[in-house]
């Protein structure tokens, strides 16, 4: 028969009782305290730890995307990429000041050949330009230091070895102003919207080119997401996003054009490329006048590019930016502003026939010297050209012609000739897809006089000041690429071309993924007959008898327009101008060149638009000087 | 016909179960449920926790873990069928031996992350210290019920404590801080079991706040270091786990990560913590924690519900002890389970500070599951012989 266990039982006492009630008691106090925290972990908080422990497992490890190519307009490299090996300080692990840092450094010196002095100097500059990005100590290193630096991981604590892609840029100083540089992205630029989806520690372009097209040239960066370990080894990879090279970007310029304005810029306005004490700076421009596509650029002094893929020395980034030589960073083709002496005539004479100052054919007598007010106003050598008309006074500038109209458009009709100058794209930036482009300036009346009355200057607007403008003296500020749209406008009759070096967004094929063609700024309305004057008028400059440029271009064998300009600058000698138009059914062009103390524009600055323009047009290079001494 | 084949087994089994021929069968059948329920887990959870710990043989600590708990049920079986009562003569015996292994070990043991606490056999490396806490047992639980009638002397507290406290304080040279607390903690439960006044344990209190204030202020402060460094950062960092996560607090926060991860259901074979070995030593002392990543708060409740049965029977099998021996040793066995339980999981889930205690018959190490299941087997034991005397108070007058 079945018993109950119970009845079996020993009885105890109720004191063994009591004690063991006592131990069941702990026994559940300790169970609940156990099952509470497992509910407040595991219910409760169970998000939280899930996330903690996805973090623990993977580590994005960047692959870097190759920025994008940059071509001319034929397909030639500008711009590429050649990969280097970086040592570098990992931003997280690097170790604070202190001993441990300084052992480490020391641990380092044989190998990236630097002194801990040295280094300490580097991190505090990389650290401050980019608080949390990787320090770069060394680029360039052997696959040797790699190895050497891998394969101790735990001597060099935080000391990565990375594979970097440099900007290389194999015609070194050619062009180099446009291409602007690349670098990390910065914190103030990860929050722009021009870099919106841009993840830190991603190359942008810092400037030029590069900036402007940075979001075709960056290409998407690879990622390769790896599950690690406890021990940080590598346990398996998640689906790899292979790194997405930039976008090519094929530009309007042409390489063997751009050669020959810094061989034209080196052999007729004397300037050295690079370096040397004191340079003469100059700029030339070339561009399509149907459309603003710039065919050539070049600013001088230049400088190597690849300077710039190298953490630079701060006593050569200083002495890039000196004044004392010539400041060859500064793109003068787009932020060198200068009067542009005769060259402005261009705007005077347009300005005067819109205007209805004069008809094309209203004769003025030039006797060499006019007299405005109490100032008397020469012509360059007191030459006197006698009657002329709108066509002959382009062909020999002659300045009393213009001071006249300067004189007579002086305070009617609103400013008549700041107007035009305006209107022509003086005064204000081009649009092109630069970003360092300065606008210039057109003295008027109310910019003088308000600063008369701000007292910083010492006068207000007078008649004298329009009769400096009208023939591009006096307080008159633009730049090389300014006077060849205002001049492509005139010869387009009143399209005002919008300037671009991109043409054409290309994938790594050379397809075309999308063309660069920015719409024409604004229309002016210009009388058809008033533009011939001008046309004629500056093509007898170039070829008739008398004309400023005949002789440089004497032999040239095709049809050029040209204007002379002698920019007087204070302190200075003359700054040499000119602009070319040159037509063509198919490749016509428009060159403005500028030499600083190049004397007058006869005399290296057309010399160098005739070398440039044979180039374009294939004829035989010759070095023409001219004689014309004309402001 | 099918009626009487069907009722044949049950009779047979009323009657093995009423007879008083076999009483190897009247062992207490939950706490086998618990004991083998505990056993499939371990072995379930190491099969998952350590498939790629040792290259080329994914089973290699399952194996072992099962030959472990199959010579641990068989030494279990075995001492059902021993009557307890009779280790009591061998206490001096018993408490030789333990102390003979525990110098043996310090002396010649080999050495695992700084402490010796081990044997290498030729199968399982055999820890001493494990198989003393119930040898302890059986010593402490004689010596009590020898002095039963002088449990009121304050020479009787001090002596039981001081044959607890001196393998205590060989485990601590091993260093083994986890182990020497369970002695401690089977002393105080066995004198608390027998009776010893309330005022003794007050009087042991002060002694023991002396003496940990002793140990972390004063003694380092005059240039003696009682505790390890390591186990000083261990004790204080679960207070502050986060504080030095790569070092002492580490262990803690990543299995608190694991078991948080494990949610409701547990992540199976997704759970990162103890594949990727964030979770250290995931298949002996944090066993727990891959309970509680791969199968969540199910799993963990499943286990941790085995353990209350486990402690619930032993209760029970101390009330229903025949002598007082039997009660002494069941109050101890209880009392060192609930113990390992609560300082084990405790552990894992940032409440109780890093002591490498193993979760009983949970965690991978033979020493600990042999021990543990011969525990058992004499808590079994126990109430096979309680039984026994109840059936022969119903027949015999006296035993």
């Amino acid at each position: 028969m079945l018993q109950l266990q119970e009845d079996r039982r020993p009885p105890i006492t109720p004191q063994l009782a009591l004690r063991v009630a006592i131990l069941a008691g702990v026994a559940l106090a300790l169970f609940a305290i156990v099952f509470f925290r497992l509910w407040y972990l595991q219910v409760l908080s169970g998000d939280k730890y899930l996330a903690q422990a996805s973090n623990n497992q993977v580590r994005d490890i960047v692959d870097p995307a190759p920025r994008g190519d940059i071509l001319d307009r034929n397909g030639h490299v500008l711009v590429d990429n050649r990969i280097s090996i970086a040592v570098q300080l990992e931003a997280n692990h690097v170790p604070p000041r202190g001993p441990a840092r300084t052992r480490l450094l020391h641990r380092l010196q044989p190998v990236v050949g630097l002194t801990p002095r040295r280094m300490e100097r580097e991190i505090a500059r990389q650290q401050k330009l980019l608080p949390y990005a990787n320090v770069t100590l060394k680029q360039d290193v052997s696959p040797a230091v790699r190895n050497y630096v891998l394969e101790r991981k735990d001597t060099f604590p935080g000391v990565a070895v990375n594979t970097v892609f440099l900007r290389s840029y194999p015609h070194k100083e050619l062009a180099a102003q446009i291409f602007g540089t690349v670098g990390e992205i910065s914190p103030d630029e990860l929050k722009a919207s021009r870099f919106r989806g841009v993840n830190q520690g991603t190359i942008v372009g810092k400037g030029g080119l590069e900036y402007t097209y940075d979001r075709y040239l960056r290409g998407k960066p690879g990622a390769t997401r790896v599950q690690v370990d406890a021990f940080g080894r590598n346990t398996g990879v998640f689906p790899t996003r292979e790194p997405v090279q930039g976008k090519q970007l094929k530009l309007s310029l042409d390489l063997d054009l751009q050669r020959a304005g810094q061989e034209a810029m080196s052999e007729a306005g004397g300037i050295p490329i690079t370096d040397g004490e004191r340079n003469r700076g100059g700029a030339f421009v070339a561009i399509d006048p149907r459309n603003g596509e710039v065919i050539g650029m070049g600013s001088f002094p230049s400088f190597d590019p690849n300077l710039f893929a190298k953490p630079l020395k701060p006593s050569v980034f200083k002495k890039l930016n000196s004044q004392d030589t010539g400041a060859p960073l500064v793109n003068r083709a787009t932020a060198g502003a200068y009067p542009t002496g005769s060259t402005f005539k261009v705007v005077t004479a347009l300005a005067a026939m819109q205007s209805g100052t004069i008809t094309p054919d209203t004769v003025v007598n030039d006797p060499g010297s006019i007299q405005i007010g109490n100032i008397v106003f020469h012509n360059a050598g007191k030459t006197a050209h006698g009657a002329v008309a709108m066509r002959d006074a382009l062909r020999v500038s002659s300045d009393v012609f213009f001071y006249r109209l300067g004189q007579q458009m002086n305070g009617i009709g609103g400013d008549i000739l700041q107007t035009w100058a305006h209107r022509l794209g003086l005064g204000r930036t081009t649009g092109i897809d630069l970003p360092e482009e300065r606008s210039g300036l057109i003295p008027s009346p109310a910019w003088r006089d308000k600063l008369y009355r701000q007292k910083l200057t010492d006068r207000p607007w007078s008649v004298g000041d329009n009769v400096n403008l009208a023939v591009g003296q006096g307080d008159l500020q633009a730049t090389p690429l300014q006077l060849a749209v205002a001049y492509s406008t005139v010869i387009n009759g009143g399209k005002v071309p919008t300037p671009h070096l991109g043409l054409r967004i290309e994938d790594g094929a050379g397809r075309l993924l999308q063309k660069v063609e920015p719409p024409p700024a604004r229309h002016v309305a210009i009388d058809p007959n008033y533009r011939q004057a001008i046309m004629d008028g500056l093509q007898q400059a170039a070829s008739a008898p008398g004309g400023t440029s005949a002789d440089v271009f004497a032999g040239f064998g095709r049809t050029v327009l040209g204007k002379t300009g002698t920019a007087e600058r204070a302190g200075q000698s003359d700054q040499s101008w000119y602009v070319a138009y040159a037509p063509d059914q198919r490749r016509p062009i428009v060159v403005a060149v500028t030499v600083e103390q190049g004397g007058f524009g006869a005399e290296s600055a057309a010399p160098a638009a005739r070398l440039i323009l044979s180039q374009w047009f294939g004829v035989q290079k010759k070095l023409v000087r001219g004689a014309s001494a004309t402001f | 016909m099918e009626a009487s084949a069907a009722r044949t087994p049950i009779h047979r089994r009323v009657e093995e179960a009423t007879g008083p021929s076999r009483p190897s069968l009247g062992i207490d059948p939950l706490l086998l449920l618990a004991t083998l329920g505990l056993l499939a887990c371990s072995i379930a959870v190491l099969a998952s926790a350590t498939k790629d710990d040792v290259a080329g043989s994914p089973y290699y600590y399952v194996i072992r873990q099962g030959v472990y708990a199959a010579i641990g049920l068989g030494l279990m079986i075995g001492l059902t069928r021993v009557d307890y009562t009779r280790l009591r003569e061998l206490k001096y015996g018993l408490y030789g031996v333990m102390i003979g292994l525990i110098v043996l070990v310090i002396a010649v043991g080999s050495t695992a992350r700084g402490s010796r606490r081990s044997f290498d056999l030729a199968f399982i490396s055999f820890q001493p210290s494990e198989i003393g806490k119930l040898l302890l047992i059986l010593c402490l639980s004689a010596f009590v019920v020898d002095r039963v009638r002088r449990l009121r002397d304050r020479d009787t507290t001090a002596r039981a404590m001081l044959v607890a406290l001196f393998p205590a304080m060989l485990v601590l040279l091993q260093p083994d801080l986890g182990t020497s607390l369970v002695y401690v903690v089977v002393v105080l439960a066995v004198l608390f079991v027998a009776g010893t006044p309330g005022r003794h344990f007050a009087a042991l209190a002060a002694i023991g706040a002396v003496g940990i204030a002793f140990t972390l202020v004063a003694a380092p402060a005059i240039g003696v270091d009682v505790l390890k460094p390591y186990q000083k950062a261990r004790l204080t960092a679960f207070l502050n786990p986060s504080a030095d996560p790569a070092n002492a607090g580490y262990q803690q926060n990543q299995s608190r990560i694991a078991i948080g991860a494990g949610q409701k259901t547990g992540r199976g074979d997704h759970a990162t913590q103890t594949r990727l070995n964030f979770l250290p030593e995931h298949h002996t002392d944090f066993v727990f924690a891959v309970v509680g990543e791969e199968y969540g708060f199910l799993g963990a409740s499943i286990v941790l519900s085995l353990f209350a049965l486990l402690i619930w029977r032993g209760l029970r099998i101390l009330t229903m002890a025949k002598n007082l021996y039997g009660a002494l040793i069941a109050g101890g066995i209880v009392a060192m389970l609930m113990f390992q339980v609560f300082v084990n999981v405790g552990m894992t889930v940032g409440i109780m500070p890093i002591t490498g205690v193993p979760l009983p018959l949970m965690s991978y190490g033979g020493s600990s599951v042999l021990m543990t299941l011969m525990a058992v087997g004499i808590l079994q034991s126990i109430h096979v012989q309680s039984r026994i005397a109840s059936h022969a108070k119903g027949r015999v007058p006296s035993l």
